[in-house]
């Protein structure tokens, strides 16, 4: 199953140089060298390239809208050039059309190079880390930058660190629901509107619109704001959602999972997060079995499936040929003879 | 003034454009009076501006919209009475939510 009403951006996010640098200025000790009329060009992917060759003029592989670092090595060749050969590797490097290139460990970049990058209107960046952390925080910068993003109507609630994203019809009782979470110490991060952004690998984070953080909309009360009615315990600003409860109201007709061997899926941004279905009807608590959902949801991450569990012993006492005319009862074995020395209880020096 | 509106029919499906024309825009009571009619119809509603999409039934998505005078809103309806829903809400932007100016 996949979203169908989520309104996204159109093509793939960019970013450009300028708003880049901008960025970098708080992380990194950077600085412009030369190329400023290329600010406008544009990153589009997410993880630089560290292509060195390509001052040898092999540019197999090279992406124009990656950042390209050189690093060390690469300046430590460039430096050992002749002043011929610094323009050729010049002439290579500054003829793709890259979006941007930035120089670590603070060296300073030959005049070939400085006079190539303002030729062709290439925005060439030095700064003074070294290149491994200068590649870590560009990373950072371009997932938060670059990622991909979405929003749909749906309430975000944070139940045991669990992130349960709860869908379904309006007036249905999502919101309701999110509140009486709260009241069991539970924390909205969510409602109405679900801003998601992609994390590699795999993640998905939900958020609040930024107008909306912290407030409910409850049907005859109006707008509440959680965080001065419960305090900062009831509300969290961003969650990683792992679990969607899609709600619906209770149709007779409609079949609803019994024993729950099976997992369905449910794909947001192209991540599949594990999906519960789960009928409404007037004296049902539903809040609770979203609850118990969420801890099953736990239970399941430490690696304990109950449902698969369960049929495994169901049907190991059914293929069990030492019984034939009735099923034997099914004992548990017995936890296996501990060889750790029993805990010392540490008593505090008098 | 109702400009550009367009309806399309597609099995149960309807949408419309309108543009807000009231002085104060699509602030609370606006909104209020918004999704108290889209809540009356059983389709799911949904309108949007050029850069979010809300639910209609709901006050808070569809305040976030922020639609100031001006402000083009596509309404899109699925389901039951798409095609009504489209027609009442676009004449309650057309009338300005009922104020005077």
């Amino acid at each position: 199953m996949t979203v169908d009403d989520v309104a996204g951006s159109s093509g793939p996010p960019t970013i450009t140089v300028r708003r880049l640098l901008d960025e970098l200025r708080g992380r990194l000790d950077v600085r412009l060298a030369a190329g400023d009329g290329g600010l406008g060009r544009e990153i589009a992917h997410a993880r630089i390239q560290k292509s060195g060759l390509s001052m040898l003029g092999h540019r197999h592989g090279v992406v124009p809208s990656r950042v390209q670092v050189l690093g060390e090595t690469e300046m430590s060749y460039a430096r050992s050039l002749g002043r011929e050969e610094q323009n050729q590797a010049a002439d290579h490097l500054f003829s793709m059309n890259l979006a941007c290139v930035l120089v670590t460990c603070g060296a300073e970049p030959p005049q070939a190079f400085l006079d190539g990058a303002q030729r062709s209107a290439t925005p060439l960046l030095v700064c003074q880390e070294r290149s491994s952390t200068a590649i870590t925080s560009l990373h950072t910068l371009l997932d938060e930058c670059l990622a991909p993003r979405a929003s749909m109507h749906g309430v975000l609630v944070d139940i045991f660190e669990i992130g349960v994203l709860l869908l379904g019809p309006s007036g249905i009782g999502k919101s309701e629901i999110a509140l009486e979470l709260v009241m069991r110490g539970h924390r909205l991060v969510a409602d109405d509107m679900v801003e998601f952004d992609y994390r590699p690998p795999g993640m998905v984070f939900g958020q609040a619109a930024e107008l909306l953080r912290h407030h409910i909309e409850v049907r005859g009360l109006g707008i509440l704001n959680i965080k001065d009615l419960y305090g900062v315990t009831s509300v969290r600003d961003r969650k990683r959602v792992d679990l969607v409860v899609q709600l619906e109201f209770w149709n007779e007709k409609s079949v609803y999972e019994r024993v729950g061997v099976d997992d369905t899926y449910y794909e947001i941004l192209s991540v599949p997060i594990r999906e519960v279905c789960l009928p409404v009807r007037p004296g049902r608590n539903v809040g609770s079995i979203i609850e118990i959902a969420a801890r099953n949801e736990l239970l399941r991450q430490a690696g304990h499936h109950s449902a698969r569990e369960f049929v495994r012993r169901v049907e190991g006492g059914l293929s069990n040929h030492e019984s034939t005319s009735e099923m034997r009862a099914i004992r548990l074995p017995e936890p296996p003879e501990s060889t750790a020395p029993p805990p010392v209880r540490w008593r505090k020096p008098k | 003034m109702v400009t550009g509106a367009r309806k399309r029919k597609k099995a149960d499906a309807a949408s419309g454009e309108f543009v807000v024309c009231n002085r104060l825009g699509l602030h609370a009571r606006a909104a209020t009076k918004l999704v108290n009619l889209a809540s009356q119809f059983p389709c799911d509603v949904f309108v949007s501006n050029d850069e979010q999409r809300a639910n209609a039934k709901s006050v808070m998505g569809v305040l976030l919209l922020c639609g100031a005078q001006g402000t083009r809103l596509v309404v899109e309806a699925h389901g039951e009475c798409a095609a009504q829903a489209v027609g009442e809400i676009g004449k309650l932007i057309a009338e300005r939510f009922g104020e005077e100016e």
